[in-house]
This record gives C-alpha cells, structure tokens and sequence, in this order.
C-alpha cells in the first residue's frame, strides 16, 4: 500500500520545481517583454549610434575618394552588428562616374550572409519599406557641403533574433536559476529538514517498520525534538521488545520443553507453523518435516477430518475445545491416545488468526489407569482378602473379598489394626516371627486361624509383604489371606470322590471277578441241567442254583454301577415323559398317606441316559424317601424337574463342565433327615441306616455310580433339626441332539444253533473251558485262546475255517480291541463279539464302529448268547 | 543545263558576296587594341622604368598604350580610371596608389567587363587577370645570404643586423623582412632593431640609421628596404665614426649602384626588375585578351647583387633593373 505514495522527497521536489519554474518563467517572461523593449531601443539607438558614427568618417573617406576603405568600414560594421543594410549615397564620386551620387553599400542575403548592394537588383529596390528601423543622415563636409548620403536599415530578423537570443538566454538562465534554486532549496530543505527525516524514514524501513537504530538529532529545533523523541520512543520500544524477547524466549523455551506436544496452525489452511520437541518425539516426525503441512499429510483421512473438524469447530466457536482422547498415528504407525485442548487466536478484529494446540500423550497414563483399574477390579474381585496397613499396622484399605470373609465393612475395618482379626487361638511366637520378617523387609507366609466379625473362626493362608518406597524404607505392609474354608472343604469333597472312586474301583474289580466266576457257575449249571435231565431233582437244585447265581449276578450289575464300569446303554430321552411315567408305575409301591407331587418347571429338557438305570435311580431315591417318612406327619415328596444353568462355583465344586446345562431332578421329602455324621457315607456300598432286613445298603450307591456314569453331578442336603427332610439333587447333561430314541431290548429266551467254527477268546480258564462246552452243546466248532497273541495264532493259523470270534475285553498283555486291530489287518471283514464284565463305553474305546460290534456281558445266560453268536454269524 | 549552271553560279555569287560584306563590316566595327596603365606616381624611376617596359610590350604586340599618372591623388587614380572605362580600352594595367584604392579601380572595371592585370602593388581584393610582382621573400633572402657571406668573411658572426623597413602592414614589406631574416637566422646572425619608415623622407632614414648604431654597440650592418635613401645610411654611419666597422645592403637599387657596390661602399642590393614587370603584364594581358590561360599570380625574381655578381649581371640589370636597354 505504501508503495503507491509518494515520498516526502517527491512532494517537496515537486513543489519546489513547480514553484521555481512557475516563479522563474513568469520573471523569464516578464524579463522577455523588458528586453524586448530594450532590445528594440537599443537597436534603435544603436542604428543611430551607427549612423552618426558612419557620418563622421564617411566625410574623410569621401573627401579621399577611399570608396574601398568605407566599404570596408561598412562590412566591418555589418560585420559586427546585426545591421540589416548600410547604404552610402556618394556624390562627390557620383562627380566623378557623371552621376548624381554613386550609390554602394551592403546588404544581407536570405542566409543573412553580407552581400553588396546592388541598386537595381530584384529584392533590393524596397528594402527600406520592408526594414524594421531605418534611418539615414546626410554626409556634410567640413566645407558645409553636402557630399553623400548614409542609410542604416535594421530588419525585424535582427529584432527576432536578438530575442530567440534572449528567450534562449532567458531559457537558459531560467533553467541555470531553476536548477540553482531547486539544488539549493532542495539541498538546503533535504539538509535541514529531508535528510534528518529520511534518517529517521531509513531507521524505519531497515527496520522491518519498527524504530530500531536511534536517529540523530540534526536539522531544525522541531525535527530535532521529535528526533529526540523517537529515540526516547525507540529505547522504550528496544525495553520492550527486549522484555518482550526475553518473555518470548522463556516462551519458547517452556513451549519446546514442554513434555506436552504443542503446535499452531494458521486459521486459514490450518497448516502448521510450529512444533515442539515433544511433538516431533511424539509423531516420530522432524519438525521440517511438519512446517507447512496439513493433518492429510501424516494421518490418515478418517484421524485427518477429526481434527480438522474440530479445529474449525474452535476458531468458529471462539472457544476452547478440550479433547478427552483422540488417537493419532505416529509415523512408526504406533497408535497414541491423546488429551488435547484448542483454543484459537484472534486479531484485535477478532478474526482468527492461527490455532494453538497442546496435546498430552496419555497413552501410558491410560494404560496405567487401566492397568490400575483391572489391578483394582482384580483386587475388588479376586476372591482372597487383600488388607492394606501403614508401617505401623493400621488398616489404609480393604477389598470386598476382606469383608465377605471377616464381615469387618470397609469403614469399620480402616483405621483398626490388623488385630482385629486375632482369634487368640493362635500360638503367639506366630505372630513374632511374622512381624519379625516383615519387618526386616521380608515376606511372610503362613496359616493362621482368624476370627470374624461373626465371632467364627476360619482358617486363612495369609502372605504379608512390605511395600517400600524409592529409599528402601517400608511405607506400607500388603496382606493377603486366603480363606482355607472352601479349600478345606472341597478337600474333603475331594478325599470323598478319591474314596468312592477307590471303593469304585474295588468293587468293580470283585465285580469282574464275580461275574467270571459267575459265568463259569452258571455256564457248568447249564450244561449239569442237561447231563441231569433224567434227574428232576437235581435238575430242581440246579435251578435253584440257578437263580442263586443270576441273583448274584444282579447284586454285581448294581456294584458295577456304583464303580460306573457296568453296562449303560444310553439314548436320548425326553426327562419330563420319562419322570411322569416311571412315578406313575412307583405310585402304587408308595403308601397312600404319602402325599406324591411333581412339578416339572421345563418339560422339554433332554438327557441321553439308560433308561432302565435312570428308572431304578428314581425308583431308590423314592424307595429311600418312602422308607424316611415312616412315622412322619403328612408325609410328602415331591419330584421336582427344572433347568440348571451352572455356574463356576459349581462346575468348579463338582470338577464338570458342561456348557449346555443341566436337567435338575430333585426327590424331596419331609422325613427325619440323615444324620450329618452319615452324610459323607451316604453313597458308600452297603452302608445303610435302615433294618438289616431292608436294605441292602446298595441302592444310594449304585444312584452314584449311575449318575457319575451319565456324566452327571448328584447332592444329597439333608437336615434333622427345623423343617427336618432330606432332598436329592440330580444334574443330568442337557442332550443338544434332541433325537430320542428308545433302545428295545433283546429276546433272551430264544435259542441259537449252528455248525460254524468260533475261536472264543478269554484269559479266564474257567470261563473259556465253560463257554467251549456250552458252544459245543450248541452245534459249534470251538477253537479256544487263553490270551490276545495266542487268539491272533490261532486265526492266524485257522483264519479260513474261523467264522467268528469272541473276545475277552480285559485281557492281560493284548486286550480284546488290540487283538481285533490286528485281526482285521488280516482280514478286515473278520465277525466278531466281545464279552465283558464291565461297561461297554469304558472299555471298547479306541474302536471306530463299537456301536455296530455285538457286546455281551458276562456271565451271560445261554440264550442271549446264542440268539447273539446266530445273530452275528447271520449278517 | 544551262539554267543549272547560272542558278549555281549565281548562288555561289551571293553567298560569297555576303561573307565579304560580313568580313568588311567586322572589321569596321572592331575596336581600337589599347591598353592603359594607371601608375601612381611616374616621377618615381620604378614605375618609370615599369612603363618604359609596358609601352615596349604593348607596342610589340600591337597595342596602343596609354600611361595615366595619377601622382598619388586618388581622385585622379578614379579619374582615369573613369576615362579608361568609358574609353572602352581592352585592358587596363594598374599599379595602384595604394591597394585599397586598387579595389574600387577593379571594381569599376568589372562592372565595366574590362579586365585589369596588376603589377608590383596588389589589391586587397577584387577580380584581376594576373599580379604580377616580385618575389620579395626570395629575393630578401638572397640579399641576406649576401650580407652573411660578407659578414663571415669578415669574422662578425657575432655582430648585429639593424633594419630600416617599408611599412609592415604592406605585404611586400612582411615578405622581406621574413626573407632577410630567414638569411641571417640561418647563420646564427642576431637582429639588431627594425625602424618602419613612415615619411621615406632623408632624415627619417638617416635618424632610423643612427638610433640603430647608437642603440647597438655591436651592429656590423644595416639593411634598407628601399633604395633611394641610402645616402641618408651612409651619412648616418659616417656621422658616428662607424664608417668600415657598419656595413650597408638595400632592397632595390638606383644606377648609382653600379659603381658603389664594386667599391665595396654598398655590400649589395637586392634589385627588381620593373621593365621585366611592365613586360609581363602585357604578355599576361594579351594572353587573357587571346582566350588564352593566364597564370594567376607571378612572382619575378629579385637579383642579389653584390661586387661578385655585379659584372655577371650587369646587362640584366641595366635592362631589366633599370631599363636602359642592351
């Protein structure tokens, strides 16, 4: 803008040029006209000077007849002035030539070049009426006589010359004068007045527009004030500014050491112009990198319109924005989160000139309060008592799990001592030691029994250790107890299952054994029937035996239940049908004052079980609640049936898990309730607390072992004091497949007959010699093994004449599915059946087709076996 | 046939009859061959001799010369030259009184279409045929080598040279005393004085003499630059007891010269030839007035007369010096 003005110096030349040539062309002027006039006069009278001069010599000339020598005197006065024509009228040589006069003189031509006059010659006869001045003066001798004539004629040309001359002169002079006057009045008005202002004007402009350099003191007494002002006006600007570089010095330097990222960027392209060190350590970029870019050009669009947007939001709010967190990405490509607050700077128009922005990485800090918060939720909600004290054993903090185990508040329990929780049961060398380790900056280990709130004790593993701070020394002691109460439990819930897996497997194993013997028994009987057929009473003994040894042989299947290795057919089965069907068949063995309920919550609730073992389940525990409301007031039970969604307490009491949940069949009733001495004997074999002549003390384990075959979880809660009964607790898994299906069983009574050759396979001599005999008696050829290598021998070397095998499952050395394998690497469409005494599931595992091999259980009854042995060779 | 012949015959007849009327008419009309010589002064034997030598010329050409003394009056100068122009005279040979007044006497002429030669005093302009004059430098030089010759013969290299001179102002006058000094510079021979004579008057000439011995103890010799006030030197040397020790040369000569410079009383003289001069302004003349080229300025030469050459040149002199024939 400054550009278009004119400087002081223009305007003063300007106006002292115009004033000097104005005032110097009107003198010029006037000079002129004043000259003229006396140019004119002086022509005038020079012309007539000229004359009078001419006069007075031409009389000596032309007394001497010297025509030459006053021609002569007339060039050399044309010569010299600007005469236009000298003319002489010479009589006295007219005498002589016979003339009036002889006429001479000299006149100028066009190019005013001196020619001779020539009276006649064209041009020249009106010279004197065509002459500016003219004058002419008679030539008298000293005799009086009148011998000539003399004329001076001045043209105007010499006027006009005269005064080109003047108005070149007057030029001239008026320029020398205008330019002396200009150089003097600009020379003395630049010296006492520009050049101190200039000085003051060039201070200014090498100065950015700021008075920097102080500006002498010259010229006249006004400027000189106001340079002395300036200069007084400069050292405060230079304090100021110096203040001011010093203040924006610290500025900086606080800015650039700021730990938080701070940048500006101007308002309009919102392009930076200023970085911190902590923001080129924070965005990993050098900040020549950052000077003159956008956001588009180092984060990405979606991060890049974020803070754009709101960094228009605060120049057109006019007000600080506080961003909680935002996330960048650095140019490593690490995500930061940061707290960033904008505000806008404006011109005193209050048009927004840049954007400030100060950026905290609170990345860390967010980890740490995370971190801070998980290890606060972890503490709030692991379940150990976590108490924290000063060094002198007053209580700072407590978590939940504190008061859930002691019942100590956390109000009541701040600012007690940890002593609070003394049981006084306690050795008190305990609490010496421990103190003495704590104190010495050791952790501590130990269990110790404390007391709650309650007045209860409760055994808890307590870890102190001492929290120390930068210099070593203990600020503060951590405590942590576990309460040994459910672990102690769950170890004798443990100890139990160890128990009744160990009895389990005892009785599994007799079991086994009984039925080996048992097979043998009943297979000897068999064939003695028929050695014995002419002797009915034998034949009736037998029997008798007979039914003695299935009798026995029942007793094991409810053993074999208990230890879970006996056979279980399970299908899917739709519960609620299946409870409503067995109570109604229970009904009529339940007395009539025994008031029965059921109340089926969720009737479409599917487990895969055994029917027949699930039947004689249900039929013990109401057998067993019958046999509890004996001598009871309104007697009832109740069978209830609801879904069980577990929980981690109780997959982790019961060591299941099954995502699917359960199906929860209570049998309740309101009878005398067991003892709680009993309670952990409840499910053992032949423990029993009714009448020797009532039961047999297996019914409640083989519910066990039926239960845990089905995978499923059983309790027993029973109470003898207020509102005495007893409920059983069943969780059987929930079936997904929902496909039920009914298993039919076969026709033990039909015979089989055949011709075929068996190899029967079992490390029981007993029972292989008995099963050979009874094979034989049914028309078979019979090849015996007494073990799995001596079977894989025999079909070996019998392998074209073998129709089928029968497998012993348990077998010392190779087992019953090993031999099978190695069988079918022979021949892989070999027939096969397996007999066991155990469960099918638990001990053919490792066969891909179990469910289409034929498995029967020994000791087996002769029909089954051969409508099975037809069965198999038939397909 | 017949009538052919006669009308050729009487053709012929009339055509020549015509020419020889024209011819008779010609030369009836044709105008009288003179020229006129305006002098200044005849009484001066210079000029004299001069027009002894014009007549001569003009006469041996066949020209009727006419002499108009003018006795150094302008107005007689115009006069005749008036009486010369209406006279219709085919030329006019001018020595003017002066060479101012030579230039209206020319300027009349020309406007009178008659043409003019000049001899021996110029014009200080106008138009003329020829000028013819002496070489004054050449011959003033000579003249100087004379007296050097004489003056180192005589062992007086060191001694001074004082000059009597015609007015300066005139060329002639500037010409010699460059000449004479040119003469004597040459030789390492310093000036002693220069007197320009005004009057030409005896005692003017015998002051002038004196003032130089006077104001040079060492003067060995004067140098006139005219002739005919060498008595007035003499006497002036004599006078101061500088006879034999103040030696006297002039420019011209007067006939009494032939016997003083072989006395030795003159050391020489620088001579013009004035009847040479009459001559050749008639020849230049008649040469203009036959159509023919005409040398513009002609410079005689001067002879350098000492007792050396004097018998050499004595025929020349007497008739081209002083005009008295063979």
């Amino acid at each position: 803008m400054l550009r278009n003005r004119f400087s002081l110096n223009a305007y003063l030349s300007f106006i002292i040029v115009s004033v000097v040539v104005v005032v110097i062309t009107g003198n010029a002027a006037l000079s002129f006209y004043s000259v003229k006039n006396q140019i004119m006069q002086d022509i005038q009278a020079h012309s007539e000077s000229v004359l009078v001069s001419l006069q007075k010599s031409m009389v000596s000339y032309m007394e001497a007849y010297a025509v030459n020598e006053y021609e002569m005197r007339i060039q050399s006065e044309m010569d010299t002035e600007d005469i236009y024509a000298i003319i002489v009228h010479d009589r006295k040589m007219g005498e002589i030539l016979g003339q009036d006069a002889y006429i001479t003189g000299k006149t100028r031509d066009d190019a005013w070049n001196i020619i001779d006059y020539v009276p006649d010659a064209a041009g020249q006869t009106d010279m004197f009426e065509r002459c500016f001045y003219a004058a002419s003066a008679d030539v008298i001798s000293d005799s009086g006589e009148n011998i000539g004539r003399i004329s001076v004629c001045n043209s105007d040309r010499a006027v006009n010359l005269a005064l080109e001359r003047i108005v070149r002169e007057n030029i001239n002079y008026s320029l020398f004068i205008s330019l002396l006057l200009i150089f003097i009045l600009v020379f003395t008005i630049r010296r006492a007045v520009l050049r101190p202002i200039t000085s003051m004007v060039n201070s200014l402009m090498m100065s950015d527009g700021m008075l920097r350099e102080k500006v002498s003191p010259q010229g006249p007494k006004e400027i000189a004030i106001l340079a002395t002002s300036m200069n007084t006006m400069i050292d405060a600007v230079k304090s100021r500014e110096e203040a001011l570089r010093e203040s924006e010095s610290r500025f900086r330097l606080l800015v650039e050491n700021m730990p938080a990222m701070v940048f500006l960027k101007d308002a309009e392209h919102l392009r930076f112009e200023l970085f911190n060190r902590a923001g080129e350590r924070l965005l990993g970029y050098d900040r020549s990198e950052l000077m003159g870019k956008s956001d588009f050009d180092f984060f990405d669009e979606k991060q890049a319109n974020f803070f754009i947007s709101k960094d228009r939001e605060v120049l057109e709010s006019h007000k600080m924005v506080e961003i909680p967190e935002e996330e960048i990405t650095t140019s490593s490509g690490e995500k930061r989160l940061l707290h960033t607050i904008k505000t806008g700077i404006y011109d005193e128009k209050g048009k927004a000139t840049h954007l400030l922005g100060v950026s905290l990485d609170i990345t860390e800090k967010k980890e740490m309060q995370a971190q801070a918060l998980m290890l606060s939720q972890a503490m709030e909600q692991s379940g150990e008592a976590i108490v924290i004290t000063d060094a002198d054993g007053v209580i700072e903090h407590v978590n939940s799990a504190f008061s859930e185990i002691t019942g100590y508040g956390e109000e009541e329990s701040i600012g007690n001592k940890t002593s609070l929780l003394k049981s006084g049961s306690q050795n008190p060398d305990l609490y010496t030691q421990m103190w003495a380790a704590i104190s010495a900056g050791k952790t501590w280990r130990g269990k110790v029994i404390n007391r709650k709130k309650s007045g209860d004790l409760y055994p808890a593993m307590l870890t102190i250790s001492p929290i120390m701070d930068e210099n070593g020394h203990i600020k503060r002691y951590i405590g942590i107890q576990q309460n040994l109460e459910k672990l102690e439990a769950l170890e004798a819930q443990f100890r139990q299952s160890q128990k009744m897996e160990a009895i389990g497997t005892l009785v599994g194993g007799i079991a086994h054994d009984f039925n080996n013997t048992l097979a043998g028994i009943t297979g000897n009987i068999y064939l003695a029937k028929k050695e014995a057929e002419s002797m009915p009473n034998v034949v009736d003994r037998l029997k008798l035996i007979e039914r003695l040894a299935f009798g026995a042989a029942g007793t094991i299947q409810q053993l074999l239940t208990f230890s879970r290795k006996g056979r279980v057919n399970r299908a899917p089965v739709r519960i609620s049908s299946f409870l409503k069907e067995t109570i109604k068949l229970q009904r009529a063995s339940v007395p009539e004052n025994i008031h029965t309920q059921m109340e089926v919550t969720d009737s479409d609730l599917t487990v895969r079980c055994d029917v027949n073992q699930m039947q004689q389940v249900l039929m013990n525990l109401i057998n067993n609640a019958v046999d509890a409301l004996s001598g009871v007031e309104n007697p009832s039970i109740t069978v209830q049936l609801d879904r069980f969604d577990a929980d981690s307490t109780f997959n982790e009491k019961h060591g299941v898990h099954h995502e699917a949940g359960y199906a929860h069949i209570s049998v309740s009733d309101n009878g005398c309730g067991i003892e709680e001495e009993y309670i952990d004997h409840i499910f053992e074999p032949f423990f029993t607390t009714k009448a020797p002549d009532k039961g047999t003390g297996l019914g409640l384990a083989m519910v066990y072992g039926s239960i845990h075959s089905h995978n499923g979880v059983i309790e027993i809660h029973s109470s003898q004091k207020k509102n005495p009964g007893t409920t059983v607790h069943i969780y059987l898994p929930l079936d997904e497949t929902r496909a039920v299906t009914e298993e039919q069983g076969g026709d033990e009574h039909a015979d089989g007959h055949g011709s075929e050759t068996i190899l029967m396979v079992d490390d029981n001599e007993l029972v292989l010699n008995t099963a050979h005999k009874v094979l034989e008696s049914l028309g078979y050829q019979v090849i015996v093994a007494s073990n799995g290598n001596n079977a894989l021998e025999q079909y070996k070397e019998h392998q074209n004449d073998i129709d089928l095998v029968i497998l012993d499952v348990v077998m010392p050395g190779l087992g019953g599915v090993d031999t099978l394998k190695a069988m079918r690497e022979m021949n892989p469409s070999v027939k096969v059946m397996f007999a066991t005494g155990y469960d099918k599931k638990s001990t053919l595992d490792g066969l891909d087709d179990i469910d289409s091999i034929k498995v029967i259980s020994k000791p087996f009854a002769v029909g089954p076996l051969s409508k099975a042995i037809r069965k198999v060779l038939d397909q | 046939m017949g009538i052919i012949r006669t009308t050729i015959f009487f053709v012929l007849t009339l055509v020549l009859s015509t020419v020889a009327y024209g011819e008779e008419t010609q030369s009836q009309e044709t105008p009288k061959k003179e020229l006129v010589y305006l002098v200044s002064d005849l009484r001066i034997p210079f000029w004299d001799i001069m027009w002894r030598g014009v007549k001569s010329k003009a006469e041996a050409l066949g020209y009727h010369a006419t002499v108009y003394s003018a006795e150094n009056d302008a107005k007689k100068e115009l006069e005749y030259t008036v009486r010369a122009i209406n006279n219709r005279v085919s030329g006019i040979i001018v020595s003017p009184t002066n060479s101012s007044a030579c230039v209206t006497i020319l300027k009349l002429a020309k406007k009178a279409g008659i043409p003019v030669v000049i001899s021996d005093i110029g014009s200080d302009s106008g138009e003329y045929v020829s000028y013819i004059s002496s070489d004054n430098r050449k011959g003033a030089y000579s003249i100087g080598k004379v007296l050097v010759e004489k003056m180192k013969a005589l062992d007086w290299q060191d001694g001074r040279v004082g000059i009597i001179a015609i007015p300066q102002k005139r060329d002639n006058g500037q010409a010699r005393t460059a000449g004479f000094m040119q003469a004597l510079t040459e030789e390492g021979i310093k000036g002693g004085g220069l007197y320009q004579q005004e009057t030409f008057s005896h005692q003017e000439t015998y002051d002038y003499a004196k003032e130089l011995i006077e104001n040079n103890p060492n003067l060995r010799a004067l140098w006139l630059q005219g002739s005919d006030r060498y008595q007035a030197a003499l006497n002036a040397i004599r006078d101061m007891n500088r006879e034999g020790e103040v030696l006297l040369i002039t420019f011209d000569a007067e006939p009494v010269f032939l016997e003083l410079i072989p006395k030795g009383v003159l050391v020489g003289a620088g001579m013009q030839q004035p009847y040479l001069m009459g001559e050749k302004s008639v020849e230049s003349m008649h040469l203009y007035l036959q159509g023919e080229a005409v040398v513009k300025n002609q410079k005689l030469e001067v002879l350098a007369i000492s007792s050396k050459n004097i018998q050499q040149q004595l025929p020349t002199i007497r008739r081209n010096v002083l005009g008295l024939g063979q």
